[in-house]
């Protein structure tokens, strides 16, 4: 058994909304992702998915709760020692055409976070963004284009190789292949996959494709409301009605015009 | 015949054409889906039958007909005539098509007294009745409510209600459940099927998604860089695939069956 490299413990987050009414967007969620490990977190929205990825890169501090990081308490870091914690977990967001800058091109969006971090100095810039493109299967000319030159799964590509350069254990995929077609889709899972065997990086897969999530993790936390509904190894395993429904209400190819849907949607 | 689309392209100012030899047929009651990648041209054809392809876009070759007559010979008034009782559409995000500063109900009353429901309790009793059938739950407060104050699944429905409400001969949708959980997605699908059976509204789909295709069409156009690539009954489409694009699109849909 691998490492555990992530774990989060009762973490609570509560919004304040005004009148002094507040929203628990987490609710006491407990869970642990280990190195080489893939972890899928679904759920519809307001279920507490993003709140979630945002507390672990520390964009947001939770109300209760640890946040164990390689065993070290990164709950209440802050200053430089945040500022290091967050060379270790990169993030790659839903839409690639607003993550990056536009007004930078490709080479300098790859190597901003090791210039920032003094790891490579500016001459040293040309040689590692052309390593970075390689990694993820893009032509090496690409480093001086800009993002507005590229397609959605180009453009999410240079999201995974910026996401890499820091040579980061745990990645944060939040709804990273939801904005591109299936058939882009199917290129950029296989690219994670052979990343991860390469790298034995973690990833935090966050998703409302239910079938997806069940290809591609190894464990899946079904959320509801901030709260966890339960964890599965995958969605034959379900045992919750809730999430009995939720896989019940995707239209399947398979399945055509033979789709019953659940009653309950109904009611 | 509802709507006859035949060689139609479809070009912005002089350029040459984005989208090309698109040709389909549409009876009342049926269903076609058009699927494919972004940038395949599917919005541009339900755009351009809707006369709102954006900047400089316009049909550039073969014809569309709805109900026998040419539907770039229209005027602008004829086709505003038209939009309403006969086509409606039905947006990805129909939240953003509504009026920020106006509640749902004085929208929705504009919307029916233009195409002549002008007594005001039969205009209520239209409203409530077309909320209720999208299963939205107490629609007097929906229309006292301002698009704003709604979730993304509720402007939807009532992105429906108005489309239905003078009961279309077509409903062009673009995208409709895209932005949406899946659990709203099967409620809003089963919605739109329910409400245009009921009135034997033909449906226009554009979709990306190939399982909702497979549900909701009768036949299916899969559409490829502004070419069809195939066009056929839904059961041929999806389970005996003519072409290998086909074949690829489907195989990459995450599935039951465990597809990759």
């Amino acid at each position: 058994m691998n490492e555990e490299i992530l774990r989060m413990e009762h973490i609570t987050k509560r919004f304040p909304l005004g009148g002094g009414r507040t929203l628990t967007a987490v609710d006491d969620i407990t869970f642990s992702v280990r190195r080489g490990e893939t972890l899928g977190i679904v759920g519809e929205s307001g279920s507490g998915k993003s709140t979630l990825a945002r507390i672990l890169t520390r964009l947001e501090v939770p109300t209760a709760g640890r946040i164990l990081f390689r065993g070290e308490d990164v709950t209440a870091l802050s200053g430089e020692a945040l500022r290091q914690h967050r060379r270790s977990v990169q993030m790659v967001f839903q839409d690639p055409s607003t993550a990056l800058d536009p007004k930078l091109r490709v080479r300098d969006i790859l190597c901003e976070p090791l210039l920032n971090f003094g790891l490579i100095r500016s001459r040293d810039v040309p040689d590692k963004a052309r390593e970075l493109l390689r990694l993820v299967d893009l032509p090496e000319d690409f480093a001086g284009r800009y993002p507005h030159h590229m397609s959605g799964g180009q453009r999410q590509r240079v999201a995974i190789a910026r996401a890499l350069a820091l040579e980061p254990e745990l990645i944060i995929l939040d709804e990273a292949t939801s904005a591109l077609d299936v058939s882009v889709q199917a290129h950029i899972i296989a690219l994670l996959r052979t990343l991860q065997q390469e790298k034995h990086l973690a990833y935090l897969f966050i998703c409302h494709d239910l079938y997806l999530a069940d290809q591609f993790c190894d464990r899946i936390l079904v959320m509801k409301q901030g709260r966890e509904v339960e964890t599965i190894r995958g969605l034959r395993e379900a045992k919750s009605p809730y999430a009995q429904k939720l896989i019940a209400s995707v239209f399947s190819v398979e399945e055509g015009k033979n789709k019953i849907l659940p009653p309950e949607l109904f009611q | 015949m509802l709507l006859e689309v035949k060689q139609l392209g479809i070009a912005y100012g002089r350029r040459p054409p984005v989208v090309r030899d698109v040709s389909f047929t549409l009876d009342a009651g049926e269903v076609l889906a058009i699927v494919g990648e972004s940038g395949s041209g599917k919005t541009t054809i339900i755009r351009s039958i809707m006369h709102i392809l954006p900047g400089g876009g316009h049909i550039a070759e073969g014809t569309v007909f709805f109900q026998g007559e040419d539907t770039r010979a229209q005027s602008p008034a004829r086709h505003r005539e038209l939009c309403g009782p006969d086509v409606a559409m039905i947006f990805q995000d129909c939240g953003a098509m509504m009026n920020p500063i106006r509640s749902i109900g004085r929208q929705f009353r504009d919307y029916l007294s233009i195409h002549g429901v002008k007594n005001p309790a039969e205009a209520h009793a239209l409203m409530t009745s077309m909320l209720a059938m999208v299963r939205l739950p107490d629609p007097e407060r929906i229309l006292k409510s301002y698009p704003f104050e709604l979730s993304g699944g509720m402007r939807q429905r009532v992105g429906i209600a108005f489309a239905m409400a003078l009961r279309p001969k077509l409903l062009l949708a673009d995208e409709p459940t895209s932005a949406l959980d899946v659990t709203t997605q099967a409620q809003i699908v089963k919605e739109m099927m329910d409400a245009a059976r009921s009135v034997n509204t033909a449906i226009l789909i554009v979709t990306h998604n190939l399982g909702v295709a497979a549900y909701m069409a009768d036949r299916i156009l899969v559409m490829k860089d502004g070419r069809p690539v195939e066009y056929g009954p839904a059961e041929d489409v999806i389970y005996r695939p003519q072409t290998d694009y086909t074949r690829r699109l489907l195989a990459a849909v995450p599935g039951p069956g465990g597809l990759s």
